[in-house]
């Protein structure tokens, strides 16, 4: 139970980091999720229902604080969490956490959170098509390089391959 | 029965959960603003307001870049279009100078022209403007402008003319010290300064009197200034002193000037001319 309370309080950490200095790093107004990270870490740390959860929540707060509207990241969240949680592997959590397979997951799963996220948004508004093949793309890039961030701190040795 | 629903379910928990999850997502999607979560969002969108207004103050570093490109962008443009102000008013004074001299010298016709090209370093140092034979321009028609006496017209085309200016060697021209009415002859033999000949050493002229073109000039009509006495040498052999003029024109910087359609009086030329032919031939 501590162990999610944990998950809960370095999530909202991480929604604060987002919502107050990610705007600050937006490269052509692409900024990187750093939710996705934290639900792909959990999916990986602790397996499917625990990513999907944390992916509902996370994106729920999102929504409260970040989208304004209302189940859209939810949503998406879920459902990257839940596709995140098929890389679970009890015996390989840090080989998944701690390399580079890390970033490989989350380049996936942040391109499922996009693409559900704005395939929603298409069929809400009316956006540019290639506007949006720009935006998925550039924050799946951005948020994957940051996901080196996390790979780095876990891994205690030089192993990232 | 409970068993095997319990055995599905775990079996399938993920796929529950998920689903739960997915419907709940929708559900909030399409539910629309609610009380409960437009609540929720008025507080949200007052706290996120309040650390936007706090963080606001922090660039975006990439943003930044750009901004920085951009503002050094619209400065140079800004710059260009200062100095284009800052010409354009020049321009308005001296055209307002050139108005107010057009107005007070109102009993000649002017033709307004504009300096398209020039020569300042030779010894037959000429001014090609942009008015020729269409808009009335003549050979040995005088040219100035507000601040005096520029030349006069040597070559005309139909759209463009060219005048020598003081400052060559064939520029003649009768003027008079403004002061004292001491006639002279005035050219150019070189250098900054232009010289006013035949002047006797007896004759009362002072360093900084003006000169001024004088009624024996045929071609251009008395009163223009010319320019200012610069130096005076009565050590010079002769009978006449050494007198230095400094033009009021800065030709470095004409830009616009007027032709007068002053004609030189033939009748007078014929006469002056007839009695030089008999001198000589007494």
């Amino acid at each position: 139970m501590m162990l999610y309370i944990r998950y809960f309080i370095i999530g909202l950490l991480l929604l604060a980091i987002q919502i107050v200095i990610v705007p600050l790093i937006a490269i052509e107004k692409i900024v990187p999720d750093l939710m996705i990270i934290f639900t792909v870490y959990v999916a990986l740390k602790r397996g499917q229902i625990p990513g999907t959860l944390a992916g509902f929540i996370s994106g729920l707060f999102m929504d409260l604080t970040i989208n304004f509207v209302l189940g859209l990241s939810a949503l998406s969240k879920t459902v990257a969490g839940f596709v995140a949680g098929y890389f679970y592997s009890e015996a390989k959590t840090s080989a998944n956490t701690e390399t580079l397979r890390f970033l490989g997951i989350v380049i996936f799963v942040s391109m499922v959170d996009n693409v559900v996220y704005f395939f929603i948004y298409i069929f809400c508004n009316s956006l540019d098509g290639a506007e949006i093949v720009k935006t998925i793309i550039g924050k799946t890039i951005y948020t994957s390089i940051l996901s080196l961030i996390p790979v780095f701190i876990t891994s205690k040795e030089t192993k990232l391959l | 029965m409970l068993r095997i629903l319990s055995q599905i379910t775990q079996h399938f928990k993920e796929y529950l959960i998920f689903s739960i999850l997915v419907l709940i997502s929708l559900l909030l999607l399409f539910s629309g603003n609610s009380s409960k979560s437009y609540l929720v969002a008025r507080i949200a969108v007052e706290l996120i307001g309040f650390v936007k207004h706090i963080t606001g103050v922090f660039p975006n570093f990439y943003d930044l870049k750009d901004e920085n490109k951009e503002l050094r962008k619209t400065n140079v443009l800004l710059l260009s279009e200062l100095n284009q102000l800052r010409e354009e008013k020049l321009e308005n004074i001296r055209l307002r100078k050139l108005l107010g001299f057009k107005e007070k010298q109102n009993n000649y016709e002017f033709i307004p022209a504009d300096v398209v090209g020039k020569t300042l370093v030779s010894p037959y140092n000429y001014i090609v403007l942009n008015a020729g034979e269409n808009d009335g321009v003549e050979v040995n028609m005088p040219v100035v402008c507000e601040l005096g006496v520029v030349g006069k017209i040597m070559k005309t085309g139909k759209n463009y003319s060219i005048a020598m200016i003081l400052f060559h060697k064939d520029f003649r021209a009768s003027v008079k010290i403004q002061r004292s009415r001491v006639d002279g002859i005035l050219g150019w033999e070189g250098g900054d300064f232009l010289s006013m000949m035949n002047v006797s050493k007896t004759m009362d002229v002072e360093v900084g009197d003006v000169v001024i073109t004088s009624e024996y000039s045929t071609i251009f009509p008395a009163g223009f200034e010319v320019g200012v006495v610069a130096g005076i040498d009565n050590s010079v052999p002769g009978l006449f002193k050494a007198i230095k003029v400094k033009p009021s024109v800065d030709f470095t910087k004409l830009e616009e000037v007027f032709i007068i359609k002053y004609k030189s009086d033939f009748e007078r030329e014929e006469i002056e001319q007839a009695s030089l032919e008999n001198k000589s031939l007494k």
